[in-house]
């Protein structure tokens, strides 16, 4: 049986369709899994994605042509099916199911298995051939349920509070903001939100998310009105003198890099939170088995030791290099500017 | 400033035991760079702490931990059995990990819910130390059992415990100050009341640190002030004639004490080492009980220094025969005098120190002791 999806150098490429799955060089057929920017690059001619990845699409990449489909409804190129399913990574997200000739392929783009309650609950899709991110991809990285980090995150902020402290949680624009704004929610504090995540948040509201309120911080924002509050920024926004007002504050570190005491150790910010949106170890497990796939491919993260990992205990695997960066590594380097 | 201490990530507070305080108080300070978020954690552990745990942690902090009772390979081979994983996995973890300890810690199964709390620190230091000498076997089914009744942060400081790796980010320093503040003394009090011999099972909290207690420790040498190469240009040090002028001498700085007709000598290292100079036993003679000379443990013959690379053929040796102590005779060159008529010293101003630890030396008009020439300089 020939390989339904091919690893090029421009990306994941189904020769039958002629498309290809979040291709890192501009093609012109791209299905996106989800609008992180190392899933969904610029300068594509088409896109294909889920219905609530478009508008973030629109908002981050401007004008162009979208397509998009919700969860489970196929669309067909040139003979080739193809549909959506939740991955639980970030809102819109989705695991992309190729099928031709009753042979099925399904690319996890970024999946976590846990339902962190907005971005869908992630689906098993039984397939021959998955193909699985490894961003945590350790036995080391194992994530306490949801309603104890979330737990854990309002404790710390109603102590900044008593403390007259401002709390500063630098969660990624798409996926981690919004979680962090559920999480505290309850505290019935007002969000206070660095542009890059006031702009997802305004595409998201449009697209019909419910969210809680937010504010963007502007340039006529007072120092006053910050006393107290809860501010979200991206992790870009770390040490740029954007921070300056917010002064006093704390830092809180939403990722599932803080698991590792050396990570907090060299960030040193107030709290690191190990929240992520991405499965832990158990997770990836999980996934892989319930797909009762034949053969695995691996991709980024800890391909070599994950893809060894499965080999051995009987589940026939091989690594695969991709482009994609984590999104997680991203926000160690703090990069993003919308 | 802020003034708030590093909030505990992982996990939800609650009533807490003996271990797990520690846990927290180890990520408190291990996760802030900023003295004073590690000072107000100490602060508040000593404040609150269970009081033998308390001696522990101090005995911890200071260097006094007990013996290692197993091996990091050991340790990770029954990490493996319990978890099922592949050695190679165990290593690759290890890698991303950086610490073997924080490792193990992570890969264990998470603790079963509704398993008992865990114990005070001091049953597991006492217990590690009652295993230094059983078979292997017992030191693991312990070691395994503690391990599935702790959780993440738990396991961290046991595992450090029993490899007796504990690099913490805490200097002795802010440990002093912190205890300091909890019992209302000076710093340096606790820093001499801190230092040389005593042993945490059987010191209490308020031996070692408030009560004036007969078997306080005789031995017990004052904290080491030792030199530096300053940083500034030498103006900023003021006006010349505030000053006392001598060499440094290269030797091993050390305190000699004689209190309780007993002679005691202490390295910088905190370390006894009074058997290996007998040279230094006619200072028990000659010395007044209740006098503590600092100084430079140095080879010396006829008053001529000889090189620091003959000392150490002195102190590397368990026994020293004859013939080391004729080829390598060792004096000491006071620097100043800490303690006088066993009244502590260091506040009387160094003109009179001086005054009083020349007259010390004359009277003992003894080759092997000599005092440091005060040097006279023109700026």
């Amino acid at each position: 049986m020939s390989a339904l999806i091919e690893f090029t150098e421009k990306g994941l490429y189904c020769r039958q369709g002629d498309f290809y799955i979040d291709p890192w060089l501009p093609v012109d057929k791209a299905v996106i899994t989800h609008a992180h920017s190392d899933h969904a690059r610029w300068g594509n001619k088409y896109y294909l994605c889920q219905t609530l990845t478009k508008p973030i699409l629109q908002a981050r990449l401007g004008e162009g042509i979208y397509e998009s489909v919700a969860y489970n409804v196929p669309v067909f190129i040139n003979g080739v099916r193809i549909s959506f399913h939740p991955s639980g990574h970030v809102i819109g997200a989705a695991q992309v199911r190729i099928a031709y000739n009753d042979d099925v392929w399904v690319v996890s783009g970024d999946y976590k298995t846990a339902d962190d309650g907005i971005s869908g609950k992630f689906e098993a899709v039984p397939c021959r051939v998955f193909i699985t991110e490894s961003t945590f991809g350790l036995p080391i990285y194992r994530w306490k349920p949801q309603v104890e980090i979330y737990d854990t995150m309002r404790n710390w902020v109603q102590q900044n509070i008593d403390n007259n402290i401002n709390s500063v949680l630098l969660a990624y624009s798409l996926g981690k903001a919004q979680r962090v704004m559920n999480a505290l929610a309850p505290l019935g504090k007002k969000f206070y939100v660095h542009g890059a995540v006031w702009n997802m948040h305004q595409a998201l509201l449009e697209a019909g998310v419910p969210l809680p309120p937010a504010e963007k911080i502007t340039f006529e924002t007072s120092k006053e009105i910050l006393k107290g509050s809860i501010i979200i920024a991206p992790p870009g926004a770390e040490g740029t003198p954007w921070m300056r007002k917010l002064d006093p504050y704390a830092t809180g570190v939403c990722s599932g890099w803080m698991q590792v005491r050396g990570n907090v150790r060299r960030r040193n910010p107030g709290a690191g939170f190990v929240l992520s949106d991405h499965a832990d170890w158990d997770g990836l497990l999980e996934a892989v088995k319930a797909t009762g796939a034949e053969k695995v491919y691996v991709t980024h993260g800890f391909q070599a030791a994950f893809s060894r990992y499965l080999n051995e205990i009987g589940i026939d695997s091989g690594e695969v290099k991709t482009a994609f960066g984590n999104e997680e590594e991203l926000e160690l380097k703090a990069e993003e500017t919308i | 400033m802020m003034d708030e201490i590093p909030f505990n990530t992982n996990h939800i507070l609650k009533s807490e035991s003996g271990l797990r305080s520690f846990a927290l108080l180890v990520q408190k300070v291990g996760t802030t760079t900023k003295t004073n978020e590690k000072l107000k954690a100490l602060v508040e552990y000593f404040s609150k702490a269970q009081e033998k745990d308390k001696v522990w942690v101090i005995a911890i902090f200071s260097g006094r931990r007990p013996r290692r009772i197993a091996s990091g390979s050991l340790l990770a081979t029954w990490c493996c059995e319990k978890t099922l994983l592949p050695f190679w996995l165990f290593t690759e973890s290890y890698h991303t990990v950086g610490d073997l300890g924080e490792t193990i810690a992570l890969l264990l199964p998470p603790k079963k819910e509704k398993t008992n709390e865990t114990a005070d620190l001091h049953y597991y230091l006492e217990q590690i130390i009652s295993l230094e000498k059983v078979h292997e076997d017992l030191k693991k089914e312990f070691i395994v059992d503690c391990w599935a009744k702790m959780d993440t942060a738990e396991r961290f400081v046991f595992n450090k415990l029993l490899t007796g790796s504990f690099r913490i980010g805490v200097s002795q320093k802010i440990i002093i100050n912190a205890l300091a503040k909890v019992v209302s003394a000076d710093a340096s009090q606790i820093a001499h009341r801190i230092s040389g011999n005593w042993d945490p099972v059987t010191t209490s909290f308020d031996e070692l640190l408030v009560h004036e207690s007969l078997s306080a420790d005789v031995s017990r040498p004052y904290p080491f002030y030792l030199s530096y190469a300053l940083s500034g240009e030498p103006q900023s040090l003021g006006a010349p004639d505030d000053w006392q002028v001598e060499w440094k001498w290269d030797g091993i700085r050390g305190q000699i004490i004689k209190r309780n007709d007993e002679l005691f000598v202490w390295s910088r290292g905190e370390e006894l080492m009074t058997e290996k100079f007998p040279e230094y036993q006619i200072l028990k003679e000659a010395l007044r009980n209740g006098t503590v000379l600092d100084g430079e443990i140095i080879p010396l013959t006829n008053g001529e220094v000889l090189p620091f690379s003959l000392l150490q053929t002195r102190i590397g040796r368990k026994n020293i025969s004859r013939k080391n102590l004729e080829d390598v005779p060792v004096g000491f060159i006071a620097y100043d005098l800490l303690e006088y008529g066993g009244e502590d010293f260091r506040n009387v101003p160094l003109f009179e120190r001086r005054k009083q630890l020349e007259a010390i030396v004359q009277s003992v008009n003894h080759p092997s002791l000599q005092i440091s020439l005060v040097i006279d300089f023109n700026d």
